[in-house]
């Protein structure tokens, strides 16, 4: 029988459940769109130069005024394209989302593998830190943040790692509190390797599995947390409107019938969300089985 | 194959139990045959991967999805367990058969007491008062050699240690007196003075009560003390069966005597260990052929073909085109 | 062979343990935090546990000493103290006549380097995420015992010294079966060239075929390298088979030690006599298990005395108040015990 290669074990266990597979490609079409934005987008929602008063709060389907392109999703109040300005507000949002994550990760690991490696008073100093970050609400925390640090991407970037980092440092500690007993790094140790290298080479990697679950969904939380800001005006500036800002403009027009300036935006971040959920859930179930022996 | 009669407890002809997986079918039981009679202990030996385990568990019925029972017939006291409805093997269960576990913790719930969970044992197969299953309890626990019984009755399994855990899983095991025990591995993971204490137990019981074992286990020494027949599995197949005087004495597959030799014995101290060449691999095992034929250094080109169980004399089973010569020692 | 190192003074064992005691502290609990409060206890903690209490034994150049004991004896503790994963609380670790436990810097680890340690688990002591190329080559190379470009040559040399092929090194230890990642771990340990090998129950989740493989690989790695192996057991007809010398231990003590063949033909202490005796072996005659009394005590709560005196059928009032020492009968056999046979 021959060996079966991670891939054609991923694409076994995916088969097995549909629900998954279409979140899947849903994502990487999600993904794909904000990517490649500049490119697929008929207009840039932010060049004020392509715009045209004139188009302004046209439903969704109409066509533009010059005749040449059709608003599938409507226009906002300033005439932008609705689909652009999502397309467009998708790609930060999720970039937004994604760099918050990776440096919260980071920062979390270094801190989770000391704490969980040293033990005693190390531990329990860095793990009273953690309960007390863990106790706020993430929206209060990055509210006090961006209320100290101010506005811009930078800084909602600060604020979002400030709001997660401590989930990805409890993680970690645990798996190494379990993983630091074992054989293993027993034989690591009489080897007598320096420590560094027992962190870094032999229980981190042990740690990521667990780790890709939580920070596969923090991603979605991340981009939850932004759109949130966003959406009460104190996230992500005009220049650089996320999912949330779009929808915050429309708001006020949801009671005058021109529910697509508001309501389309927020299918967006909806569907995203949902289906970066979809696929975290069944990395967890995926990931397990290298752990059984082939 | 000795006479389908029904004083047997127990005759399993030919059991088959395969599990589809992604790469394929694995036939963990591919053609087990034995029985046993009342007040009879067999051993079923083997190493990982023989099937063994999957052997007692196809006997309880305890197969799940991707596995299934594909052949055969499981004679309890005459009767086909495998084409009886679910609702007839539960009311067996526990009840005339029991199944006693490796890990004391598959039998035992952590977050009930052990009288707590004695008394449901009971009680799902009977009805009788608390009070009664109780003292029912108390005594068997005292069977098992368990001092001080009431005490540990109020006791949680976290309480207790690895071989008296091991010990309560037997006598709740023991509970409604049944006709089968299937035991896998019970005192693989326990110390040799605990082992010895519960093998010290489980001999006066079947001397007295009629019970039939059956125990599973890699280790022949166990065997050797306990049991009257054996059974030698390999890749599936059980490859001989016999008494254990004979088995032990004068083997006839190449891969019992392999085995034995395998064993340290005194005589032999500081020598090299007879070593069995190759390995066990799942190819070999699902082959037409032998499956020990490439580890085996009297095979043939007529071990191409896998041979059948066969019966030589009385409750004397062997599958093998070169049997080892009888006066091998 | 590392030449840095002091040659042993003439005699010296090559390890030797003096009056090793280990204890652990427990955390503290309600209860005992509750019966500091009132008065009944001097810490708030429970009292530590004593997994091994005033062990003195010695292993000589080229030696294969056996440790059997049971569940709480402290074979595993003093293994891993022998090797250095745990500090003794008490008494003194000397390898080749010199205190190591002091050492600090390169010359720790130049010794920490020789006394090297195989494990029981096969499928928990290797790390899955690393090829056994690292795995066993790591060590070497972050050492400095050879250089980076020859780390391939030598994981190749020391998987075909195992008995494996060297293609084997571009595989992780899932793909191997329980006696190859055995192998694997024996090879990882002769790869920074040991003196002492600490094997703790390194054969006992093998299957008997596997584990006659893997017994002879020990011998055989015995007399073409000069090793010398601590071998902790619980398996004594193993330990039969291939240690020169055996101890005995029971709940943190060591109760007899005497060549190996002598300690199976003549036991003195009743523990070991009973040990012996209920040991299944292959004589088929049926044989009639006679059943020792009682359990074995928990280590928290060891009885008074000599631990073993609850269970043994010849304890005085002299056992139950006064723990023997450890005494030479003859010349190579010792026992603790006040009456033995």
């Amino acid at each position: 029988m021959k060996e079966s290669t991670p891939l054609m074990r991923f694409v076994f266990a995916y088969r097995r459940n549909t629900v998954a597979v279409v979140g899947a490609v849903l994502l990487a079409l999600i993904m794909a769109a904000a990517l490649l934005a500049p490119w697929v987008a008929q207009q840039n929602p932010y060049d004020l130069g392509q715009l045209d008063m004139m188009d302004a709060r046209l439903p969704p389907g109409s066509a533009a005024s010059d005749g040449r392109s059709t608003y599938w999703l409507g226009t906002d109040a300033q005439g932008r394209d609705m689909l652009s300005a999502i397309l467009y507000g998708l790609r930060i949002s999720v970039f937004v989302g994604l760099a918050a994550t990776l440096i919260a990760v980071a920062i979390g690991v270094l801190v989770g593998l000391t704490s969980g490696y040293a033990g005693g008073r190390v531990d329990a100093l860095l793990m009273r830190v953690v309960d007390t970050q863990l106790s706020f609400p993430a929206i209060l925390i990055a509210l006090i943040l961006i209320a100290i640090l101010g506005q811009g991407v930078g800084k909602v970037i600060t604020a979002l790692v400030a709001a997660q980092w401590a989930y990805y440092a409890r993680t970690t500690r645990g798996v190494v509190l379990v993983e630091r007993g074992r054989e293993y790094i027993e034989a690591a140790r009489v080897l007598a390797l320096p420590k560094a290298s027992i962190l870094l080479r032999h229980l981190l990697p042990n740690c990521l599995p667990a780790l890709i679950v939580v920070g596969a969904l923090q991603v979605a939380s991340a981009i939850a947390l932004e759109a949130s800001l966003s959406f009460l005006g104190v996230g992500l500036p005009i220049t650089e409107p996320s999912l949330g800002l779009l929808i915050a403009n429309g708001f006020s027009y949801m009671m005058s019938g021109k529910y697509w300036i508001s309501v389309f935006p927020g299918a967006a971040l909806l569907l995203t969300i949902l289906c970066i959920n979809l696929v975290a859930d069944q990395l967890r179930d995926v990931l397990n089985p290298r752990l059984r022996t082939d | 194959m000795s006479a389908m009669s029904v004083a047997n407890t127990l005759d399993v002809q030919d059991l088959r139990t395969w599990f589809h997986t992604e790469r394929g079918e694995v036939k963990a039981v591919n053609g087990v045959s034995f029985s046993v009679q009342p007040g009879e202990v067999m051993g079923l030996v083997g190493e990982s991967g023989s099937g063994k385990s999957m052997t007692g568990f196809s006997i309880m019925g305890l197969i799940d999805p991707p596995g299934r029972v594909v052949g055969g017939r499981v004679l309890f006291k005459g009767r086909d367990l495998l084409t009886s409805s679910e609702a007839e093997r539960r009311a067996l269960r526990g009840n005339r058969i029991a199944m006693i576990f490796q890990d004391p913790m598959m039998t035992l719930n952590p977050v009930l007491r052990i009288d707590t969970q004695m008394i449901e044992a009971v009680q799902a197969h009977r009805r009788v008062p608390r009070r009664v299953a109780l003292e029912l309890c108390g005594r068997t626990l005292e069977r098992v050699g368990i001092a001080a019984p009431d005490e540990r009755l109020r006791c949680y399994p976290n309480q207790l240690s690895g071989g008296l855990r091991q010990r309560v899983a037997i006598a709740i095991a023991l509970l409604n007196e049944p006709d089968l025990i299937i035991a896998d591995e019970p005192t693989t993971a326990l110390d040799v003075t605990v082992q010895a204490q519960i093998l010290f137990e489980m001999q006066k019981i079947c001397a007295e009560t009629g019970t039939s074992l059956i125990w599973i286990t890699h280790d022949l020494s166990v065997v050797a003390g306990l049991a009257d027949h054996v059974g030698v599995m390999y890749a599936g197949r059980l490859v001989e069966y016999g008494s254990v005087h004979h088995v032990l004495e004068a083997p006839r597959h190449p891969y019992t005597g392999a085995l034995i030799d395998s064993v340290p014995q005194p005589h032999q101290r500081g020598g090299p260990l007879r070593q069995i060449r190759g390995a066990y691999s799942l190819a070999a095992a699902a082959s037409a052929s032998c499956a020990f034929a490439e580890r085996c250094d009297h095979a043939t080109a007529s071990c191409a073909a896998d041979p059948d169980l066969q019966a030589h004399s009385d409750r004397r089973l062997l599958r093998c085109h070169h049997p080892l010569p009888t006066d091998r020692r | 062979m590392n030449t840095e190192l002091p040659a042993a003074p003439h005699g010296a064992p090559l390890l030797e343990l003096r009056h090793v005691s280990k204890s652990f502290q427990r955390p503290a609990t309600p209860a005992s935090t509750l019966r500091w409060l009132k008065g009944q206890a001097t810490a708030r903690r429970p009292s530590p546990l004593l997994a091994v209490s005033n062990v003195s034994l010695h292993v000589g150049e080229g030696e294969i000493l056996g440790l059997v004991g049971e569940s709480g004896c402290g074979k595993s503790t003093l293994g891993r103290v022998v090797v250095g994963l745990h500090r003794a609380t008490r008494g003194e670790r000397l390898y080749r006549g010199e205190r190591i436990d002091a050492l600090t810097g390169r010359d720790a680890v130049a010794r920490q380097l020789e006394l090297q340690m195989v494990f029981q688990d096969p499928y928990a002591s290797l790390n899955p995420r690393l090829r056994v190329r690292d795995i066993v080559g790591e060590a070497p190379a972050v050492h400095g015992l050879i250089a980076k470009r020859q780390q391939a040559e030598h994981v190749a040399a020391s998987l075909e010294r195992v008995g494996l092929r060297a293609d084997m090194a571009e595989r992780f230890p899932h793909q191997f079966s329980g006696g190859q990642r055995a192998r694997i771990g024996i090879a990882r340990a002769l790869a920074v060239n040991p003196r002492l090998m600490v094997c703790d129950e390194a054969v006992a989740a093998l299957d008997v075929s596997v584990q006659a493989q893997v017994l002879n690989l020990l011998m055989d790695l015995r007399e073409q390298l000069g090793l010398s192996y601590l071998f902790i057991s619980h398996n004594l007809a193993v330990v039969h088979h291939i240690a020169d010398r055996v101890a005995v231990m029971y709940l943190g003590r060591v109760v007899e030690t005497a060549p190996a063949s002598e300690l199976f033909r003549s036991p003195l202490h009743p523990y070991t006599q009973a040990l012996l005796a209920e040991a299944p072996t292959l004589k088929v005659a049926k044989k009639k298990f006679v059943a020792i009394r009682g359990e074995i005590p928990s280590p928290l709560n060891p009885p008074t005395g000599c631990h073993f005196h609850p269970r043994c059928a010849r304890a005085t009032e002299l056992c139950k108040t006064q723990a023997p020492a450890l005494r030479a009968v003859d010349g190579t056999h010792s026992v603790a015990c006040h009456l033995p046979d």
